[in-house]
């Protein structure tokens, strides 16, 4: 009964906490972000806007949707069909 | 029987520890928040403070240092009410053509939302920013409606989401022995399907509130005015470098920041009941 569940919330999990910025920016602070503790958005803002490098920085963006999309393919897969068995 | 008993012990320990590691962050805002500043800046923590004082918040809500407090708190109120009312709406009536009815591009559609999703959001920052310049919605006297629309961007794609999982779940039936009795479409959505959805709107609505009211990035982006700050943003203001940080006064800021998310909840998690639908249909 659970599993269906789990699942959402897992996949929901990895697609919002894979684009994590203002915690580990804040946390750490703008000045002390070096390239050991990068997190992908933090990346993306160093390169895109902190070096003003935009084409860059969309690149980056663009990347981090394909690892994402296949991370969640699953579920999104299983989300489609959901409700059309009623 | 005594193994059964001595996992048993594990699991109520284990979950003792994670309450622990989830509430405690928690408590020591709040203690912060209340303890003199000789009790804040000490080698040894105090773990439990037994000296109280108000000075804190009287600092966060009306110190030289940090104005604007009651106008941030409108500004938010303003903005969350807006986008929470307005994306409802919304997403209710998209995610009931989502869930109810078969069109051509459906699929594509439920691909897009939940693609949106996985945009990194830092990414979008200067795309929103020049949208919402080219329509001078950047301007001063119009940026909080600006900010809002930044807001439905995103949440209102997830709000359409949850909502069609509640009308999902929503068997079809019910809808149809309504208009087997003599209702119109409308009145069977009206009478039938908005009653039994309504926990679902709740829970969205209590998500977006939540999601809107703890925003920090576009609002530190777009809100260049102080008197038309945020919470959020007003509360970045506390801390400055590390040695000359209130401390004291940023927690009772983030005390009061977060008061209001819980009343809300509070307030609001008792009408969340499920499985009202469960046992409907026979069979």
């Amino acid at each position: 009964m659970l599993k269906p569940i789990f699942l959402i919330l897992t996949s929901l999990s990895i697609i919002w906490d894979f684009g994590v910025f203002t915690q580990p920016f804040l946390l750490i602070g703008a000045a002390k972000q070096t390239t050991s503790n990068y997190l992908m958005a933090v990346y993306l803002f160093e390169e895109g806007y902190a070096r003003s490098d935009y084409g860059r920085g969309a690149a980056i963006s663009i990347l981090m949707l394909l690892i994402v999309a296949i991370l969640s393919f699953f579920y999104v897969r299983r989300m489609i069909r959901y409700g059309d068995v009623r | 029987m005594t193994s059964k008993r001595a996992r048993q012990w594990g699991w109520d320990v284990l979950g003792l520890a994670l309450c622990v590691v989830i509430v405690f962050p928690v408590y020591w805002m709040v203690t912060t928040a209340f303890k003199p500043d000789a009790d804040v800046n000490t080698t040894t923590p105090v773990w439990v403070p037994t000296r109280w004082t108000l000075g804190h918040f009287r600092e966060a809500i009306s110190g030289f240092d940090h104005p604007h407090f009651w106008s941030s708190v409108i500004n938010s109120l303003i903005v969350v009410s807006i986008t929470v009312a307005l994306s409802m709406v919304l997403a209710f009536l998209a995610a009931v053509a989502l869930a109810k009815f078969r069109f051509t591009g459906r699929e594509v559609f439920i691909v897009l939302i939940i693609g949106i999703q996985m945009l990194p959001q830092v990414g979008l920052i200067i795309p929103l920013y020049i949208v919402l310049r080219n329509y001078h919605l950047t301007a001063n006297d119009k940026v909080l409606f600006g900010l809002t629309l930044t807001y439905m961007t995103f949440v209102l794609p997830f709000c359409v989401w949850t909502l069609r999982g509640f009308l999902a779940g929503i068997p079809k039936e019910l809808e149809e022995a309504a208009m087997v009795d003599g209702s119109s479409r409308i009145g069977a959505f009206t009478r039938i399907l908005l009653p039994l959805v309504a926990p679902g709107l709740v829970a969205t609505s209590v998500f977006a509130f939540i999601t809107v009211w703890n925003e920090y990035i576009f609002a530190n982006v777009l809100l260049q005015d102080q008197s038309k700050q945020t919470l959020t943003v007003w509360l970045s203001f506390f801390s400055g470098s590390a040695r000359n940080t209130d401390w004291g006064a940023l927690m009772a800021a983030s005390t009061l920041t977060a008061v209001p998310v819980v009343v809300f909840f509070l307030l609001i998690q008792r009408k969340i009941a499920f499985g009202l639908t469960s046992g409907a249909v026979k069979g």
